[in-house]
């Protein structure tokens, strides 16, 4: 898609390691190398394919142990953290005369991107992770009522399993599935019992486990043959084609259902996960430079002043179903009503856990793997698995 | 000391000698049993040795496999930048490609103790050995090396368990953790605060969890070996034995009455030369009998004609008094000869053995006299014995006989001593001498007394008697009473009929 032709060669190319390959993240990123293409700078995919967190990680552990890591890295914010306190990243904190695209970022989102008071990230984009997608066509059909509350989630689920479509899906891919268990946790635990998982005692709470009841409950409404592990993408596409009701996924699934050429609000509705309509917990996207040597400073400052423009920013996250990360492009518009909920004065901001692990003493890949294998083994116990979590939390296990 | 020695050696041989079993059977079962069980024991110390020493081999080769990897490890680890480590452990957790599950910790982690078996111990010191030697080159001096059960694992210096992790990890690492298996944990303090830990599995986990020679199952299997030799030998005993105790009663049977059974000539080699031996004898025994008896009767009957005509000649004595005493003399030979040939008959009496109720028999002798107001008293109980009911009816009442010719009263009384009936016949006469106890059943021998009481006696009562009682198993033994008297016990074997 890039070959590197004899003019490209001139222009100075930043080679950016990734794992965006739905077609929603393809049509976002193509905004972007478009805008990018433009200028001096070129922009070089390294894609994972898979789509896959830990598939992604694995391939930036490599490069960086090979020592050829690539220039940029599309990283989670506890790996962010992680990773800059490993000193393998740049610091682009920069001069402050001379770098002024940090100003006009939200607040929420510089907390996350300072590691140590030092800005280590490019942010791209908000993701509100405590959302699902239904599919409005089943519910005009059957007439059901919107699944707003557990209640009405589950007999619609009924309804549906009657009606012969498949009830529930998700992907148990690391972020899909860890954002459904902290969605569950939010809903149990409410604001403060989700805020205090940064705490000692935190997961000992008694909603830890009937969040992981909850997931079973639930798992129960997914058919077996479709609960082994499947790439997010694949799980969409069952809800895409009218084959399941409904879909539980952080909200880069608004994009991907755009991109699929379907409307929210008329093939397809998305709300928050029952009992968290109150809460909007965050994940930002982000690029981390990686090069500890500092070297290409300037490029990547460059980089990084286009990508938190307000044009590209709006144009991106409309492509991606995410909100800007920059207060000047917030202003809501008709094609994107969600962008308010960042301001939103009624809604508790929660940092997702995938965003606090370096707070939070579990590991993000230790969570993402033990809520695997208890989907998987339905023999294991709920209450030994949410003392095995807070054991490892308490002792912060590296 | 030759005295000790020989005086020990002889108690063990009695203790030896008691402890032996009476029977041969039994005796043969012993042996095998004890032969088979000590083939067994010393295969099993063989093969317990071989097996030790092939687990010593494959240890050491495990050891040195093991303490290369782990050096190799700790090399890599230790060349990498500190601020890299991490993701190189994360790498390792999520992709696999080393044999050793790593953890860097601040300090060394202490693992509990497994059970210290000895290929642990060797294990250990082997590769502690190894890798001690080749990390001092490196100047690395803090090697600690332990074999941890895999679910007992202590992973991190905060105490984290292998049990606790993700199994991803663990399966990444090839570690089990399904079932307790023993792992290599070797601790390398790699710089100050900073100690590497590498777990891996044993190559060949089944050695050190290998069964233990004397286990349970294995003590079970030599059981099973010793009850089928058991089994086989009790019927193989059997076979010779049986045949051994045919013999035996066929020769007690020949020792009471003569009895003659042929011995089947079967079985092994030495039992059939024994049968056949056995029935050559009874054969020449009952030949020679016969022709002893041939002869005396013969000689008995041959004496009849002499006599008579003696007797005749006797009548032509003019002398009365010599010729009463010739007469008398003549008389006597007779009443002998007839005792002998009469004697001679009763032997032979074809009579079937049967069942003998003892106190019918004693009540039929002795009821004439009690009618007859004779002091004769009989006690009796309900006892049987297999016999030939004259022949004891003709022994008993020579003795009841006896016992009211000489004494005053009689007392007889029916019981039982041991296995046998016992018969009492007690008088109250004057009693024998005690050399006359013996003697008296010999053969045409009176005594004063007899001879003055019963002058027509022939002096073969007793001796008839004696014999008939030993045909059956059984003696008579006389005996003064304390209070005066002769007692007369006679014995006569209980026991079955035997089967014909």
């Amino acid at each position: 898609m890039q070959a590197v032709i004899g003019s490209a060669s001139a222009r100075r190319a930043l080679e950016v390691l990734h794992w965006w390959a739905s077609a929603g993240e393809r049509l976002a990123l193509d905004r972007l190398v478009e805008e990018l293409n433009c200028l001096t700078l070129r922009w070089r995919n390294a894609v994972v394919p898979g789509g896959d967190i830990s598939a992604a990680g694995t391939v930036l552990r490599a490069r960086i142990l090979a020592r050829a890591p690539p220039d940029l890295a599309h990283v989670s914010v506890s790996d962010l953290r992680s990773l800059a306190r490993s000193g393998v990243l740049m610091d682009i904190t920069g001069a402050p005369q001379t770098v002024t695209w940090h100003s006009g970022v939200h607040a929420l989102v510089r907390e996350s991107m300072e590691v140590d008071g030092r800005w280590m990230g490019i942010p791209l984009g908000v993701h509100r992770v405590n959302t699902m997608a239904w599919h409005k066509g089943h519910w005009d059909r059957l007439g059901l009522p919107p699944p707003d509350a557990w209640s009405s989630l589950l007999l619609s689920a009924r309804e549906l399993d009657r009606a012969g479509v498949v009830p529930l899906v998700w992907s148990d891919d690391g972020t899909s599935l860890t954002g459904l268990f902290d969605s569950l946790l939010l809903a149990e635990l409410g604001p403060k019992g989700y805020e205090r998982l940064s705490q000692a005692d935190g997961w000992a709470q008694e909603g830890v486990v009937s969040a992981l009841k909850m997931l079973r409950r639930l798992r129960g409404w997914v058919p077996s043959q479709r609960q082994q592990r499947v790439n997010w993408s694949v799980a969409g596409r069952e809800f895409l084609r009218g084959r399941a009701g409904i879909w539980f996924m952080p909200d880069w699934c608004r994009g991907e259902l755009n991109a699929w050429g379907m409307r929210e609000g008329k093939d397809y509705e998305i709300g928050p996960v029952p009992g968290t309509a109150g809460g909007f917990l965050y994940q930002v996207d982000c690029l981390a430079a990686v090069n500890p040597a500092g070297r290409r400073q300037q490029d990547i400052q460059e980089l990084a002043d286009m990508l938190t423009s307000v044009p590209l920013q709006r144009a991106y996250n409309l492509a991606k179903g995410s909100t800007p990360v920059v207060s000047g492009a917030l202003a809501a518009t008709a094609a994107a009503p969600h962008w308010a909920a960042l301001d939103d004065p009624r809604l508790v901001r929660l940092p997702a856990l995938t965003h606090r692990h370096g707070n939070l003493g579990l590991r993000g890949d230790v969570l993402t793997q033990l809520l695997q294998a208890f989907l998987r083994d339905p023999t294991q116990d709920a209450l030994a698995l949410g003392r095995q979590m807070l054991r490892l939390q308490q002792k912060e296990f590296r | 000391m030759k005295t000790f020695a020989a005086a020990y050696n002889s108690r063990w041989r009695r203790v030896l000698h008691s402890m032996m079993p009476a029977t041969l059977r039994n005796r043969v079962i012993l042996f095998m049993v004890l032969g088979a069980l000590s083939s067994q024991v010393l295969v099993l110390l063989i093969w317990t040795a071989q097996a030790k020493e092939q687990a010593r081999a494959e240890v050491s080769e495990t050891a040195q496999l093991l303490a290369a990897s782990a050096t190799q490890a700790t090399r890599f680890i230790r060349a990498l930048p500190v601020s890299y480590r991490p993701l190189l452990i994360d790498q390792l957790r999520t992709t696999g490609g080393s044999r050793f599950l790593m953890q860097l910790n601040r300090s060394f982690v202490d693992q509990p103790s497994a059970e210290a078996g000895e290929l642990s111990g060797l294990m250990n010191g082997l590769v502690q050995r190894a890798i001690g030697a080749e990390l001092a080159r490196d100047g690395l001096s803090g090697v600690r090396v332990q074999v941890v059960p895999s679910r007992s694992l202590i992973v991190d210096d905060s105490g984290i368990s292998a049990t606790e992790l993700p199994g991803q990890w663990l399966d990444a690492a090839g570690l089990p953790m399904k079932e307790e298996q023993p792992l290599l944990v070797v601790q390398v303090g790699i710089e100050p605060g900073n100690w590497l830990l590498l777990a891996s599995a044993l190559p060949n986990p089944g050695l050190f969890l290998r069964a233990h020679p004397y286990a349970p199952d294995r003590l079970l299997m030599i059981l099973a070996g010793l009850v089928a030799v058991l089994l086989i030998v009790v019927g193989v005993a059997r076979g010779i034995t049986q045949s051994l105790a045919h013999l035996d009663k066929a020769a007690s049977a020949f020792a009471r009455d003569l009895t003659v059974e042929h011995i089947p000539e079967q079985g092994p080699l030495e039992v059939q030369r024994l049968a056949h031996s056995f029935n050559e004898m009874q054969a020449q025994v009952q030949r020679s009998v016969a022709d002893r008896e041939h002869l005396f009767r013969s000689v008995s009957h041959d004496l009849k004609t002499p006599i008579m005509r003696l007797g005749f000649r006797a009548e032509l004595l003019d002398d009365p008094v010599l010729r009463e005493g010739f007469k008398k003399d003549l008389q006597e030979l007779g009443v002998m000869l007839q005792g002998a040939l009469s004697t001679m008959r009763g032997a032979d009496l074809p009579e079937p053995t049967t069942r003998v109720a003892l106190g019918e028999l004693l009540g039929e002798l002795t009821e004439a006299a009690i009618g007859a107001g004779a002091p004769v008293s009989l006690t009796v109980s309900e006892v049987s014995v297999p016999g030939k009911a004259l022949a004891l009816k003709r022994a008993l009442g020579n003795l009841i006989d006896n016992a009211m010719r000489y004494g005053k009263r009689v007392d007889v009384s029916l019981g039982i001593t041991g296995d046998c009936a016992l018969v009492t016949i007690r008088d109250y006469g004057p009693g024998l001498p005690e050399d006359q106890m013996e003697k008296i059943f010999e053969p045409y021998l009176r005594l004063e007394h007899g001879n003055q009481v019963n002058s027509q006696g022939n002096g073969l009562g007793l001796w008839i008697a004696r014999n008939t009682v030993r045909r059956h198993g059984g003696d008579i033994v006389l005996s003064n009473h304390p209070q005066g008297g002769l007692v007369a016990a006679v014995t006569l074997r209980m026991g079955d009929l035997p089967s014909q």
